[in-house]
């Protein structure tokens, strides 16, 4: 579907020097949020050269998710806060942790939130008025909702945790795999979950019976995970492009080897798949953007490399305009509803 | 040896020894610097700064076939929130608590990419309590480690204690360490420039420490940590260099706590440095060797049990035919 792609100027642009490292971005159906490293969060909009600024808090973003509608973003920061931001610009303060970094957001789209600051996880659950809370053995790297039930997975040193609720009361079930693990995703049809792990691997718990599979290997940790919107697919980051991995059989990607995409000499810091096409958009740690295809060794550039990373990518729901950001604060959105098909 | 890399100063030492009031001055004393301060004992600092982070020490086990191989997990994390920051800072210092072996701090720079692509480590300061390192040390693990690994030591409250007892400290110190800078203070008052951003500095001066003066007299004190230090005039191989270290590592990695060395290799211009802890070793070309410069390699170690005849004929074979 990309395969024709025009040359990149043809493809209308907005960009924006935002003059803070980009820690998050995020794409609703109104504007693309991105949260920075001076506290603010920017709402972008295509064909709009102003725009928002929300001063959510007073240090660092660490971690951002799109709230349960997608019309606003909260936040978690190393002033100790996690913040609700809307689209129009307002900060609603959610919780405070006394001065200690939140670090990873988590958003169920019925409602459940969490997040965690340290060894604590926090869970809101959209069926209970009193919050919980969780101390895992060791710091939270990472915060997953199962896609149809309430159940968290968080990562930590030594595996992971499933949290979930059973008669008002907060259950456990451990993941056991020895390593730090520093991201955790579940596979959309709930049969998988996988981590990103400290050693530049990743983890794969099959959950019907728990069976471990591991993906060594790496050059990098592959610390952003994506599913393609069939469920059937992950892409990763910490390549030299994205490597993307079969989880259409009864044992997932065993037997598969990955597919590396927009193959460079550079490594893959970002990742996003189309909302509904097979494309994926790459960002590289040398700025360059691209778009790939399975299947497909096409690799149309989209931004030049310039020597500064790219920390987020986010496609708009309805699928027509891209959003990235850097590590120095350079923001962009491109209009990619043109491509030929 | 890349400039844009933040410099990391570790801050050891037993509770007590005067680390908190040494990071109190750091940050409050007129200096002209932003320093990100890494602590774990948060209430121990009575100053409001939110370049001021409180960690839980998490020592994790890297899954990599490396026996040794440990790391500070927290530090990663903080590390890489820090930069996240729109405001910078000129270095980051990061105080472990008392008992803490410093190994794995260390280790953290040398193992995790992402950390080693922003910082660099730039010297480890302990600071000691002469009225009661000499109890400490026959009576701690720790305490021994954490002046091994030093690259700067602060012998603190020299108010407390006689001339003669300081004597016996400071011999005791050099037993176990006698390239870390020593520096007798009083409630930890030294210049900060002595103690954060030493840089690559700190390796000449080591190395150009007499061997001679170095050795000897050093085999009956209560600590097996001792030092080994080699030189060659010869240019080396480097191949059979790197083998020579590769093998060395894995028979004798555990007990070797920290090496460094610049090195004259044979068909090379640049003087090439390198260091170590435990099993992990780098090593960098760092700048072509000067005009008049003695083109010559020098070795230094610090360990448990090391063999000084067996370090000095292993080495002695590198030698470029």
């Amino acid at each position: 579907m990309m395969t024709r792609t025009k040359p990149k100027q043809s493809f209308p642009q907005w960009d924006f020097e935002l003059d803070a490292p980009i820690s998050v971005v995020a794409f609703g159906p109104d504007a693309a949020m991105f949260a920075l490293g001076d506290g603010t969060i920017r709402l972008l909009r295509a064909g709009e050269s102003k725009y928002e600024s929300a001063a959510a808090h007073s240090g660092a973003i660490l971690c951002g998710a799109l709230d349960t509608n997608g019309n606003g973003i909260l936040t978690g920061g190393g002033d100790g806060r996690l913040v609700h931001t809307l689209a129009d610009g307002q900060c609603n303060l959610v919780a405070s942790t006394g001065g200690r970094w939140v670090e990873h957001v988590a958003v169920h789209p019925k409602g459940a939130l969490s997040w965690s600051h340290g060894r604590t996880v926090e869970l809101a659950f959209a069926t209970q008025e009193s919050r919980f809370e969780f101390d895992l053995t060791s710091s939270c790297g990472g915060l997953a909702y199962e896609p149809n039930a309430e159940r968290l997975a968080a990562a930590h040193y030594g595996g992971v945790v499933l949290l979930g609720l059973e008669d008002g009361q907060l259950t456990h079930d451990q993941l056991e795999w020895k390593g730090s693990h520093i991201a955790v995703s579940w596979s959309p049809d709930t049969r998988f979950l996988v981590s990103a792990m400290q050693e530049a691997a990743l983890h794969v718990w099959r959950l019907s019976d728990k069976r471990d599979l591991h993906m060594a290997g790496y050059p990098a940790k592959p610390r952003h995970l994506a599913w393609l919107a069939d469920g059937l697919r992950l892409a990763t980051s910490g390549g030299p492009g994205a490597l993307t991995w079969r989880f259409d059989g009864e044992a997932g990607p065993e037997g598969h080897v990955a597919e590396l995409l927009g193959q460079r000499d550079e490594l893959a810091t970002a990742i996003a798949w189309h909302p509904v096409s097979p494309v994926l958009a790459v960002g590289f740690r040398d700025g360059l953007v691209s778009l790939v295809e399975p299947g497909s060794d096409r690799a149309p550039i989209i931004r030049v490399p310039d020597g500064d990373m790219i920390t987020g990518l986010a496609w708009k729901p309805d699928g027509r305009v891209l959003a990235w950001g850097t590590e120095k604060g350079s923001a962009a959105l491109i209009d990619l509803s043109k491509v030929e098909t | 040896m890349i400039s844009n890399q933040i410099p990391v100063t570790v801050l050891t030492g037993y509770l007590g020894a005067g680390k908190t009031t040494l990071l109190n001055r750091l940050l409050t004393e007129r200096h002209g610097k932003r320093y990100a301060v890494i602590v774990n004992e948060f209430g121990e600092i009575g100053i409001d700064n939110d370049l001021v982070v409180d960690v839980d020490e998490e020592v994790f086990e890297m899954n990599n076939g490396c026996i040794c191989c440990t790391v500070r997990g927290d530090l990663i994390r903080i590390i890489g929130g820090l930069m996240k920051r729109k405001d910078g800072f000129d270095a980051v210092v990061i105080e472990t608590t008392g008992l803490a072996d410093p190994g794995p701090v260390i280790q953290t720079f040398f193992v995790d990419d992402e950390v080693r692509a922003r910082t660099a480590l730039d010297a480890v300061v302990t600071v000691v309590d002469a009225k009661h390192l000499l109890g400490q040390l026959s009576g701690s693990h720790e305490a021994v480690e954490q002046i091994a690994f030093a690259d700067v030591i602060l012998l603190n409250k020299i108010d407390l204690v006689g001339e003669g007892e300081l004597a016996d400290v400071e011999a005791k110190i050099r037993a176990i360490n006698p390239y870390a800078k020593l520096f007798r203070t009083e409630r930890s008052q030294i210049a900060i420039d002595e103690v954060v951003g030493r840089g690559a500095f700190e390796l000449d001066r080591i190395l150009s420490l007499e061997p001679e003066f170095l050795s000897g007299g050093h085999h009956h004190h209560h600590s097996d940590v001792a030092s080994v230090s080699l030189k060659l005039d010869k240019p080396l191989d480097s191949q059979k260099f790197f083998s020579w270290m590769q093998g060395l590592i894995e028979v004798k990695g555990v007990d070797i706590l920290r090496m460094k060395g610049i090195l004259s290799m044979k068909d090379d211009d640049d003087r090439y440095v390198i260091q170590g802890v435990h099993m992990l070793i780098e090593g960098d070309h760092q700048r072509p060797w000067q005009k008049g410069e003695q083109r010559e390699s020098r070795l230094v170690f610090i360990g448990r049990n090391l063999d000084a005849d067996l370090l000095r004929n292993g080495f002695a074979n590198c030698v470029a035919q």
